[in-house]
């Protein structure tokens, strides 16, 4: 029987517009210093973190393999550092199997990204697309969005009225997420109002721009229950990767996240997702993906999105109660501030926006355009 | 293969370039408004007090945020020294440099061991110099260096030009 391995600890920074006034190592030192604090862990490879894993984006911190420049605020100096460059969620999936192989006891996972510093996040997801055939023509993760949103809008009855209510709750539920700070309540006929981006999605629809880290520290069940008594065990994990060209796929059809989600629903030994979850964090990183991921995760009916905003369901299902990507993570992060969120419902120290008695949480993350590569994870406590 | 296939096939030419801002933080940012100011600091970590010039925010080895800040140099002895023979454009300017060059490792008045700073020789100065060498009691001192400072300093790395030969010529 593999080890089961737990969440100890989670620490993040606030999340800001920019943070003008820390370079990306002073921000991952804040989130690190405050997980051994709350965890009186040390760097060693007896009974202490045995092996850190950085999430960044090398072209947001401007140096190819730049995990290289964080091994010293990582305290992985003379230890073992690995880097996650892709969304990171993947980085808990990491540390998941480097425990259960029995190589670790308890790893350090730790994310940063600034997308204050470049010109434009655009700028950096066009380069996310080859050079030759895609991005001379314009596309980027924005643009790639804009595609899939009309495609899924159509087939789902999601309109521009739904769009904004998505983003209304999101900016209200983040007033009540104290790591969320300087993003204005905005009211419905301002989100309709707000200029196009990509037909059909709006300023308003898009995750803001955002600086920030976040750390989670995991380990073996027996070393979890000795660094704490509120443990959330990683049930399941899944994910999938679809095609890179958008012409090989239907962009509506969730095709990629329903796979995740049937991985990890199998892992976790989920039968009946539907009602398997007290807390959902997803990352809607565009207002049309918060219906649009939860018909993908098997949660909302298929084409049902647009009935499932009119009745209520965000609120029903407890969907991203911490205001979820549109209340501002860095794209490379969203995945991990959500398990992050899910662990604190699940420790019951959500704050404002705890569901009480939670007990079961879901959290997602995606990369790539218009949702090519998708992870699902199952999060429980005892 | 070469010749006709070679001919037939397109190669296509990219140039990659993000604009970007960098915040700096309270370490590096004091760093660099000092070297507006021509002046070199370092951070000392106070439990091996070991220095770091540039300073970084923690000291590696013993896990400690570093604390004491201290003024190096700016003169120095050349620890090592890099002939450098090609030159690739800097990806973040797009600007090459005069070939040969030379990359120095000047150890700072004020600094010891392994506390090198680097930098760049000035180029009129490059068979000028030698390298100072520690094998165990075996000591031979490298020539003296000091910054020649940019007239413009706007607190970047480049507020020093380089380094140049700071010694009496040899007699004849
Ligand atoms: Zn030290």
């Amino acid at each position: 029987m593999a080890r089961r391995v737990g969440i100890c600890a989670v620490a993040q920074t606030t999340w800001e517009r920019d943070k003008w006034s820390q370079r990306f190592q002073g921000m991952a030192l804040e989130v690190l210093e405050d997980l051994l604090a709350r965890t009186g862990l040390t760097f060693s490879e007896d009974g202490g973190i045995g092996m850190s894993i950085s999430v960044s984006d090398d072209i947001f911190d401007a140096r190819t393999i730049s995990d290289n420049a964080m091994t010293d605020v990582l305290g992985a100096h003379m230890g073992c550092e690995e880097k996650v460059a892709q969304e990171g969620l993947q980085a808990l999936y990491y540390g998941l199997a480097a425990i259960r192989s029995g190589h670790v006891d308890v790893v350090l996972v730790l994310g940063h990204c600034k997308e204050s510093q470049p010109a434009s996040r655009n700028q950096v997801t066009h380069m996310a697309f080859d050079p030759f055939y895609t991005r001379p023509v314009g596309l980027d993760f924005t643009a790639a969005a804009g595609l899939q949103a009309q495609a899924y809008a159509a087939r789902a009855g999601v309109g521009d009225r739904h769009l904004a209510q998505v983003v209304v709750r999101a900016r209200q539920l983040a007033t009540r997420n104290l790591k969320i700070t300087g993003l204005p309540v905005v009211t419905a006929a301002e989100v309709l109002a707000s200029p196009l981006l990509a037909d059909p999605l709006r300023e308003l629809h898009a995750y803001p721009v955002s600086d920030g880290a976040v750390g989670l520290i995991l380990a073996a069940e027996e070393r979890a229950r000795e660094i704490t008594d509120r443990p959330v065990w990683i049930a399941g994990v899944g994910n999938c990767m679809d095609s890179f060209f958008l012409g090989d796929r239907d962009l509506a059809s969730n095709f990629p996240l329903r796979q995740a989600a049937a991985r990890a629903y199998r892992r976790a030994g989920i039968d009946h997702p539907q009602n398997a979850f007290d807390v959902v964090e997803l990352s809607d990183q565009y207002a049309y993906q918060q219906p649009m991921w939860m018909e993908g995760l098997g949660l909302v009916p298929a084409g049902g999105g647009g009935a499932w905003i009119d009745a209520g369901g965000p609120e029903a299902a407890r969907v991203n109660l911490s205001g979820g990507m549109l209340a501002g993570n860095p794209l490379i992060l969203g995945g991990l501030v959500r398990a992050a969120e899910a662990a604190l419902q699940l420790r019951g120290e959500a704050g404002d926006h705890q569901v009480p008695g939670a007990r079961r949480a879901l959290a997602h993350g995606v990369m790539g355009p218009a949702g090519q590569f998708h992870t699902v994870a199952v999060l429980e406590r005892d | 293969m070469g010749g006709p296939m070679r001919q037939r096939l397109i190669t296509l030419r990219q140039t990659i370039a993000v604009g970007q801002r960098f915040a700096t933080g309270p370490v590096m940012g004091r760093f660099l408004m000092a070297l507006r100011e021509k002046t070199i600091l370092a951070i000392r970590c106070p439990s091996c007090g070991r220095l770091q010039s540039p300073p970084r925010e923690i000291c590696a080895p013993c896990r400690v945020r570093n604390t004491e800040w201290v003024e190096v140099g700016p003169g120095g002895e050349m620890r090592m020294l890099e002939y450098v023979y090609y030159a690739s454009p800097d990806p973040l300017s797009g600007e090459t440099r005069e070939t040969p060059y030379g990359a120095v490792g000047i150890l700072l008045d004020g600094c010891r061991d392994e506390e090198v700073f680097w930098h760049l020789l000035n180029p009129a100065d490059l068979d000028r110099v030698r390298m100072g060498i520690v094998i165990g009691d075996r000591v031979t001192r490298g020539s003296r260096l000091r910054p020649v400072w940019a007239d413009a300093r706007t607190g970047s790395i480049s507020d020093i030009r380089y380094f140049e030969l700071d010694e009496p010529p040899a007699p004849a």
